[in-house]
């Protein structure tokens, strides 16, 4: 359910329905700017003070805050609702790694690597982390632009410069001011400075407060319209509550209207690693925390931990989180070729559920086998699920057999179903006559599969 | 009109005198149109202090939500074992700053009548007990200290091991004897075949008020429900990331005499990578529905967590994804965490380390944790 109705948004409108915005009328253009598919400049018609006025309406209760130049400029925040089945969340939580000014050269270059060159690819898509967070941990101004000066030949994504003394943010200003870095950060002691030095610069700051009240009087003192908050996190004991209930506090207020409280939120996981040095132990736990702040808000997170087998399962979750509940999962069942199948060429099936069959196709396509593969229309369950609910059955295996004429495409009649569909083997060889093959547990074991027990037919 | 907030810029304080307010549900939009009328009329007096140097202490409340519903507890064990109690939430989930929640969420560690595959990172915990249901129930108490069991009876499916329900039912009995803690009793899964394993199991746990799992639209769930009912267990309720079939399903169950402190729902959990965000969404709608009033979605949720390493992430062998001994159970802790923050009150899962993590985060956020944090800050000056 958005904040804004489409009649709200007309109201602002010129009611010409000219089409110079290139929808059929003012209605569906209003529609548009809701869902943020058009903005107010594709209305020509539109004075400036009425334009103003309509960007004012479009603001989103939790701001839209940007950091970084070009290409990999980061976006955060602009969101409208708490759950995400009200309408969506729009920008995906930004992840970035952190780089010390005391640490080593060997390790400042491992980590510019990482972040630069970090690629899984999931489902189609391409998960990369975004940002370097550059910290003065040693309080030195020279030091610190030192370092920042090697970050930003090196890398040219988004920054964020790091310290509570406004002294050691000028020098990193004054060497990355056009990459519009992100300043962290003002709190109850140095912000006046840090407003008048990011007011100054034109650039976003980071409040620190972990007293909510507080956070909202000094974002209502500095009054600036680029901010990210920082409630802070506290990852075990007593305190872990408190990080709970401000982050969700805080984009309750905002999705209320409150407005000085109306910006992304932010925190820094790798506080882990203030009281745990084993890499293991605080790379699991720092995960974990971030996995926590992902689910309850978070759009930027101050990150210590490279390891692979940490970093994939909260880039995954944000895959998750950040899609689109409006779009249903599921792909169109049919028959699906894979390279140039013949006849005896061999038969599997999956479910239409779309995760799934976007990861057995991407592992057929990967091991360039060629095959048919029957996609039955499971009401985009996944296999296990599917099985559970009776959505993929020995009857649906046989009315899409039926369906897609397969017994005219191959010879043979031997299918190969998905090892959570095991159970399943008896059920459909009664039903359809086919002999049935149990696969492997997982569709990366296709290729290895076939070359072992396929003989063709 | 008069701005409220101009008038109230500096103010720290608000007094008001002579004023009342005479209305059950006050909304927060009335509130200030009345002061300004009182500020207007000048009956009450603003208490100015002069500026502070530094922040001044803000007037911060976040206005108060109403619920209307409240979650059922349910009571699993008692008779001869432990008893726990789940459910019984008034807010959303983990509101603490609205409501601390009556009960814990609970963890049941899963068992399994038969030997399977498990993933290396999980079997070389239970490797020495699998030959045995019961030597596994006493190890998940005695080394993971697990508060409840799940014995999944797997070799009763008819295309697998075809176990009759009179010998399941006598593993059911020898897991009641060796631990005592609750016991979840679950099916294989198969529709067919549950409703008489479910039934005998129920027979012989007379007494021990087991959650029997679970039922579904698919099955002959009416013989489970009778057997609960007449034995006293509680019993599960299955509709895959569907509120309005669960809500279907709950009517369902309790038109045959089930009361609904004797039902717990699984919406299904979607492993992380594989949906879990469905589960997330589908959790959120139905705890929310709950708490707008709806009696027929407001029981306690259970969250098959070990389903997460039905992801290929949480146990294939990939150099470029790291040790997967470590992201196997990271993946099940993130999947029952989302479930958790989504409104779960009961947890099947799988492997120790994630077991541990998520449930020294449930102690945690109960106040129940000895850990002391740093100060925040401190992250900015690690080396």
């Amino acid at each position: 359910m958005p904040r804004l109705s489409a009649i709200e948004v007309y109201k602002l409108l010129p009611h010409k329905n000219c089409g110079a915005c290139k929808e059929s009328s003012c209605m569906s253009m209003a529609l548009r700017l809701i869902n943020r598919e058009k903005t107010p400049f594709q209305c020509p018609h539109l004075t400036e003070t009425e334009r103003h006025a309509l960007i004012q309406l479009l603001i989103p209760p939790v701001r839209e805050i940007k950091f970084g130049a070009g290409e990999r400029q980061a976006v955060i925040g602009g969101e409208e609702v708490m759950y995400r089945h009200e309408l969506k969340f729009f920008n995906p939580c930004v992840f970035s790694f952190e780089i010390s000014d005391e640490m080593d050269e060997r390790e400042v270059g491992k980590r510019i690597k990482f972040v630069r060159e970090f690629e899984i690819e999931r489902v189609g898509q391409k998960l990369r982390v975004d940002a370097i967070a550059v910290k003065s941990s040693s309080n030195n101004p020279e030091k610190f632009k030192q370092v920042v000066m090697k970050v930003a030949e090196k890398f040219d994504g988004p920054l964020i410069l790091c310290s509570f003394n406004p002294e050691i943010l000028e020098k990193g200003i004054s060497v990355v001011k056009e990459r519009k870095p992100l300043l962290y950060a003002a709190n109850s002691k140095n912000w006046k400075e840090m407003a008048e030095l990011a007011k100054k610069n034109h650039l976003p700051l980071a409040v620190f407060s972990n007293d909510i009240a507080e956070l909202a009087s000094l974002a209502r003192q500095i009054n600036y319209d680029k901010l990210v908050l920082d409630p802070g996190v506290y990852p075990v004991g007593d305190d872990l509550v408190k990080t709970l209930n401000n982050f969700t506090q805080l984009r309750k207020s905002a999705v209320k209207g409150m407005k000085e409280l109306g910006y992304p939120l932010m925190a820094a996981p790798a506080v882990v690693w203030v009281d745990e040095n084993d890499v293991i132990t605080a790379s699991y736990y720092e995960a974990f925390i971030a996995s926590v702040l992902l689910d309850r808000f978070a759009s930027l997170l101050i990150l210590h931990t490279t390891e692979p087998w940490a970093v994939l399962p909260i880039l995954t979750l944000r895959q998750n989180i950040y899609t689109d509940p409006r779009t249903e999962p599921k792909v169109e069942p049919g028959l699906y070729k894979f390279g140039n199948p013949n006849e005896n060429s061999p038969v599997l099936v999956t479910t239409n559920f779309s995760l799934t069959f976007f990861t057995v196709s991407g592992d057929i396509n990967k091991a360039n086998v060629s095959c048919f593969l029957i996609v039955v229309d499971s009401k985009g369950f996944a296999v296990d699920t599917a099985v559970a609910t009776g959505d993929f059955s020995a009857s649906k295996v046989k009315d899409a057999i039926s369906k897609h004429e397969v017994e005219k495409k191959v010879k043979h009649k031997t299918l190969i179903i998905p090892q959570l569909a095991a159970k399943l083997r008896g059920p459909i060889e009664e039903e359809t006559g086919w002999k049935v093959i149990i696969g492997p547990r997982d569709s990366s074991q296709i290729p290895s599969f076939l070359r072992d027990n396929w003989k063709g037919g | 009109m008069t701005r409220i907030e101009d008038l109230l810029k500096n103010a720290v304080e608000l007094e008001l005198e002579n004023f009342s307010i005479e209305s059950e549900e006050m909304e927060l939009e009335i509130l200030q149109q009345e002061i300004t009328k009182a500020v207007e009329a000048k009956k009450f007096r603003i208490i100015e202090k002069p500026a502070q140097p530094t922040v001044s202490k803000p007037m911060f409340a976040l206005p108060k939500e109403q619920y209307h519903g409240r979650v059922c507890e349910v009571k699993l064990g008692g008779g001869s074992r432990k008893a726990v109690k789940i459910g019984g939430e008034t807010v959303p989930p983990l509101y603490f700053f609205e409501a601390r929640p009556e009960n814990k969420p609970v963890i049941s560690h899963d068992v399994f009548d038969m030997p399977l595959k498990l993933p290396s990172s999980v079997r070389k915990f239970y490797e020495d007990v699998m030959e045995s249901p019961a030597e596994w129930a006493k190890k998940q108490v005695k080394e993971f200290n697990a508060e409840a069991i799940t014995l999944h009876l797997i070799s009763t499916d008819p295309n697998w091991k075809n176990t009759s329900a009179k010998d399941a039912a006598k593993t059911v009995e020898d897991v009641l004897q060796a631990v005592k803690v609750p016991i979840i009793i679950s099916g294989s899964g198969n529709p067919d075949k549950d409703p008489e394993v479910l039934e005998e199991a129920a027979r012989v746990a007379s007494g021990e008020r087991c959650l029997l799992s679970s039922v579904s639209p698919i099955m002959d769930y009416k013989r489970v429900v009778k057997a609960a009912v007449e034995h006293n267990h509680a019993v599960l309720t299955l509709v895959s990331m569907d509120p309005a079939g669960m809500k279907q399903l709950n009517r369902n169950v309790m038109k045959e005499g089930l009361k609904p402190e004797s039902i717990v729902m699984d919406p299904v959990t979607g492993s992380l990578g594989y949906g879990v965000e469905y589960s997330i969404t589908t959790m959120e709608r139905i705890r929310l529905t709950a708490l707008k009033g709806d009696v027929d979605l407001a029981m306690p949720i259970l969250s098959g967590a070990s389903n997460a390493w039905s992801a290929r992430e949480a146990w294939i062998s990939e150099a470029q994804w790291g040790e997967r001994e470590y992201r196997g159970p990271l993946w099940e802790t993130i999947t029952a965490t989302m479930m958790l923050l989504s409104g779960a009150d009961l947890f099947m899962m799988l492997h120790p380390a994630a077991i541990k993590t998520l449930k020294s985060f449930i102690n945690a956020v109960f106040g129940e944790s000895k850990d002391k944090t740093s100060e925040y800050e401190k992250w900015l000056f690690i080396k």
